[in-house]
């Protein structure tokens, strides 16, 4: 079929009333989890995964998904409005958005913010058609090499994009992979590191693993030094930007889509990346970057457009190949899998509604998010002021009946407060909880891919490297770790030497 | 900071050999056909390699910064931290016998007053506000199994 019949098909799922509905509560919720801050998409996402289980296939994932998105409009009305970030993706457009706030300007940046994320995502989606489908065809020829290939650098690219130390995401990815482990073998059914418990055999639950690290981790961690909010009162008018100021955003907005797709795309590249490297880009570009971070209108467009761009950009490699290139895609993968569904090159051709249906959808989910986002704000703001006491019992609440509500079984609620313990003690350590979540999830892609190539090679490693993509992939795997850990070597060698010569 | 990531990399390597020794006790396969701990193995030995890694990295770490950085482990902070995980953990273990609407409520008593609580008039309004609604929505509307408890409800 061509594009236009698959997209016509897509808005005839996409349009019937009830996943419209979904549609519509996914960018709600999806809204209000991106105002407020300490409670971020991946976690609620986990949350609602096994509300979702109740759903059709499509509609489940009309529904996360429209979280997902929606989460990146929302992120930005709080750090205009507060100047602390609703979402790691608005981190940036604190700086510009909550001085135009503070000049009385906080209806062009909250309007531009909304509108450059339409932009920005509407852009995307076009890219997501014409680009998803191309890269499903390419994967068709895959076998488990290439896919050990792409599980690797997709998860190294993880690490080398994670803040902090690159060594610390490399031990949180293998500690992922190790989790993943538990449970019965793919192959044999032997138990793995059960420990003789019953609730084990199946594998540590992705709902309680994924809301112990990221919604009560969050929690916990904001118990510490409870956010004080300071809502910038002004009364909202003309949410409209000028003329002069959508001249100064066009360029702005252009870009900002750009490298938000690009770095979507790419595996580790998430929107905060691409939020903080278009207003980089922006400041390079500007011909008075010294007034940055003072209330320019680009300061708010350009991040904002960027992370729609990439949260749309970041279905590419989720539903062409069936790898999520960051935690909330690989959140919409566990929806996938327990829906009996395997998203990649079989997907798109075995069950095109949904990837179509799930794409157009994206269309009508940014539509009813301007509205949202637009007349609706005063709405936002004023959940913005329920105080973090009354609100942090409500997340934890919500977080123990979602994970009851899998299975029914108080196990998976111990196994999501031990992880949200565990979450906590790795956060105060520094290490990223992004990698291993997503090396849990990949893990056994990942063994099924090595040990399927194994034996196709009868044991020989040079399957890796005689086929192409493999071995390109396996290549700048490999050029990511020996770049990140010769210098630390080196640091280390010095240090020796010194102690050598008695220094 | 830099004596807590020489403690941490201690015990990366101490589970990366617990992993590696339970990997041993499964079938490894041979590299034609790898078996169910072949790749726990491999996976353990990789976080004790790294993990030694880490710890000689902090241990030689020349940033005077990171060095002087206080220890992450502030006791003020992570009294609240604590008495909410064991909150939670106390009402996972009561959840099936108390039941749900019971054991809701007193979690939300206690949770309401971690942070600066409001009179106890408003908290155990709210808290039963709480596990009141929550009960309808979830359990009545969304159809998810909750324990019924002594109140058999």
């Amino acid at each position: 079929m061509d594009l236009a019949g698959n997209v016509l098909a897509g808005f005839q799922v996409s349009l019937q009333p009830i996943n419209l509905l979904y549609a519509f509560f996914g960018a709600g919720i999806g809204t209000l989890v991106g105002v407020l801050p300490g409670i971020g998409p991946a976690g609620t996402i986990a949350l609602l995964l096994p509300l979702s289980l109740g759903m059709p296939p499509v509609s489940a994932i009309i529904f996360l998904a429209g979280v997902y998105y929606g989460s990146m409009y929302g992120g930005s009305t709080t750090s205009i409005l507060v100047n602390i970030p609703g979402e790691a993706a608005s981190v940036v457009t604190c700086l510009d958005g909550y001085q135009m706030a503070r000049q009385g300007r906080a209806g062009p940046a909250l309007g531009m913010a909304a509108m450059g994320s339409f932009i920005g995502a509407t852009l995307s989606i076009v890219g997501l058609m014409l680009i998803a489908p191309l890269l499903a065809g390419v994967a068709r020829e895959f076998g488990a090499p290439e896919y050990f290939g792409l599980v690797c650098l997709g998860v190294m690219m993880l690490v080398y994009l994670s803040r902090g130390s690159v060594l610390k995401s490399l031990i949180s990815a293998v500690a992922g992979l190790i989790l993943s482990f538990i449970g019965q073998d793919l192959f044999t059914g032997d138990d793995r590191f059960t420990f003789g418990v019953v609730e084990l055999k199946d594998g540590l639950g992705l709902v309680p693993l994924f809301m112990g690290l990221f919604g009560i981790t969050e929690v916990l961690a904001n118990l510490e030094a409870p956010i004080r909010r300071q809502v910038y009162d002004a009364r909202l008018k003309n949410l409209f930007p000028t003329a002069k100021d959508w001249l100064d955003s066009r360029g702005a907005i252009l870009r900002g889509t750009g490298i938000g797709f690009f770095l979507g795309i790419l595996p580790g590249g998430s929107a905060m990346i691409a939020s903080f490297a278009a207003y980089a880009a922006e400041k390079m570009f500007s011909r008075h970057p010294e007034r940055f971070g003072t209330g320019v209108i680009e300061g708010v467009a350009a991040p904002e457009t960027a992370n729609n761009a990439a949260a749309q950009g970041a279905f590419i490699p989720l539903f062409a190949l069936g790898i999520p290139p960051n935690v909330a895609m690989a959140l919409l993968l566990g929806a996938f899998v327990l829906h009996g569904i395997r998203p990649g090159p079989l997907m798109m051709e075995q069950h095109p509604q949904i990837f179509w249906g799930a794409v157009t959808s994206m269309y009508i989910g940014n539509a009813m998010l301007l509205v949202f986002n637009l007349p609706l704000i005063g709405l936002w703001v004023r959940i913005l002021k329920v105080p973090y006491k009354m609100l942090f019992p409500l997340i934890l609440l919500f977080s123990v009946i979602g994970a009851l509500s899998v299975r029914y079984s108080p196990f998976d609620v111990v196994v999501m407060i031990l992880f949200g313990a565990i979450g906590y003690v790795l956060r105060k350590m520094e290490f990223e909880a992004t990698p291993l979540v997503l090396a849990f999830i990949l893990g056994p892609m990942l063994e099924q891919a090595l040990r399927q190539s194994l034996i196709i090679s009868h044991g020989s490693f040079t399957i890796f490297f005689t086929r192409p993509i493999a071995a390109v992939c396996l290549g700048l795997t490999l050029a990511i770790v020996i770049a990140n850990l010769v210098p630390l070597l080196r640091a280390g060698r010095k240090v020796i030497a010194a102690q050598e010569t008695g220094d | 900071m830099k004596r807590w990531d020489q403690r941490a990399s201690v015990i990366g390597v101490v589970l990366g050999i617990l992993v590696v020794a339970a990997a041993l006790r499964m079938e490894l396969g041979a590299w034609n056909s790898p078996g169910p701990g072949f790749l726990p193995a491999g996976a353990g030995i990789l976080l004790v390699i790294l993990s030694v890694a880490y710890g000689l990295n902090a241990r030689w770490t020349t940033d005077p910064e990171r060095a002087r950085q206080p220890s992450p482990w502030i006791i003020e902070h992570w009294r609240r931290v604590v008495s909410v995980l064991v909150a939670l953990l106390l009402y996972a273990l009561l959840l099936d016998t108390l039941g749900y609407l019971i054991a809701t409520f007193l979690l939300m008593v206690v949770l309401l007053r971690v942070l600066e609580p409001a009179g106890w008039p408003m908290t155990l309004l709210a808290a039963t506000l709480i596990a009141g609604a929550t009960y309808v929505v979830f359990g009545k509307w969304l159809m998810v199994q909750f324990p019924r408890g002594i109140l058999g409800v």
